[in-house]
């Protein structure tokens, strides 16, 4: 992600400059009655603002490493994109032990959490009293 | 291939990254019309020249030589659609930065 902020911010800078010197352009036309296109330099700075920020939106999709349940990261395979097939798109989902729907499987905003603090309590007492 | 079984939270991701490099390419595509002052059909020339050359570049560095791994129909998924839905971004941003450059003649 650092990477691809860096390529916007000469991106745009590079394209701020070059509209600039295009205002300027077209300014001293008006002013001194020139009749010519736009320099070679501002098209050229233009198109290459354009092209860095174009490469740093595609280097901003990179696939984020996942982190499993045992705190390790776990990358794709792929750089940009995921697999579509079944067969290869589930492949992280099981080196992590989870899928896209534990958060509808689970539920976890609508656990209550002072039951199940009490049913703990209650099952370390009754471990107690046994032992 | 017709029983290859999709999972489709990676399908709905693949497009949506797909879109985002859309919406900025057409964004800054806009600016960068705005910037040259491009008027008439040559805007939408540069317009359509330029996104597809941001297909071209997605195509070859995001697919990874194997397409049909991240898309059902790579062509068109890719060159064709998100083409026209994306035109008006571009002409928002093309109005903007001409009428800002040319503002003082």
């Amino acid at each position: 992600m650092a990477s691809s902020l860096v390529f916007y911010f000469v991106g745009v800078l590079l394209l701020v400059h070059s509209g600039y010197s295009s205002f300027e352009f077209h300014k001293l036309t008006v002013l001194s009655h020139y009749s010519g296109s736009l320099p070679v330099d501002i098209v050229a700075e233009a198109v290459v603002g354009i092209l860095i920020i174009v490469i740093g939106s595609i280097s901003s999709i990179k696939n984020l490493p996942v982190l499993s349940l045992k705190g390790e990261k776990v990358y794709h395979k792929s750089t940009y994109l995921k697999f579509i097939e079944m067969k290869n798109a589930v492949t992280v989902a099981e080196k992590v032990g989870l899928s896209d729907y534990d958060e509808l499987k689970n539920r976890i905003g609508f656990i209550n959490i002072v039951n199940k603090r009490k049913e703990y309590t209650e099952w370390l007492a009754s471990g107690q009293t046994k032992a | 291939m017709s029983d290859t079984i999709y999972y489709t939270p990676s399908i709905e991701s693949n497009k949506q990254k797909l879109q985002h490099v859309h919406d900025i390419a057409s964004l800054v595509l806009g600016v960068g019309s705005g910037v040259l002052t491009l008027e008439s059909a040559y805007g939408f020339i540069f317009y359509v020249v330029g996104i597809t050359l941001t297909n071209l570049l997605f195509y070859l560095i995001c697919c990874e030589g194997q397409p049909h791994k991240f898309f059902k129909k790579p062509v068109q998924e890719v060159f064709l659609d998100g083409v026209l839905t994306n035109v008006a971004g571009y002409i928002m941003m093309w109005c903007l930065v001409y009428a800002l450059v040319k503002s003082s003649s």
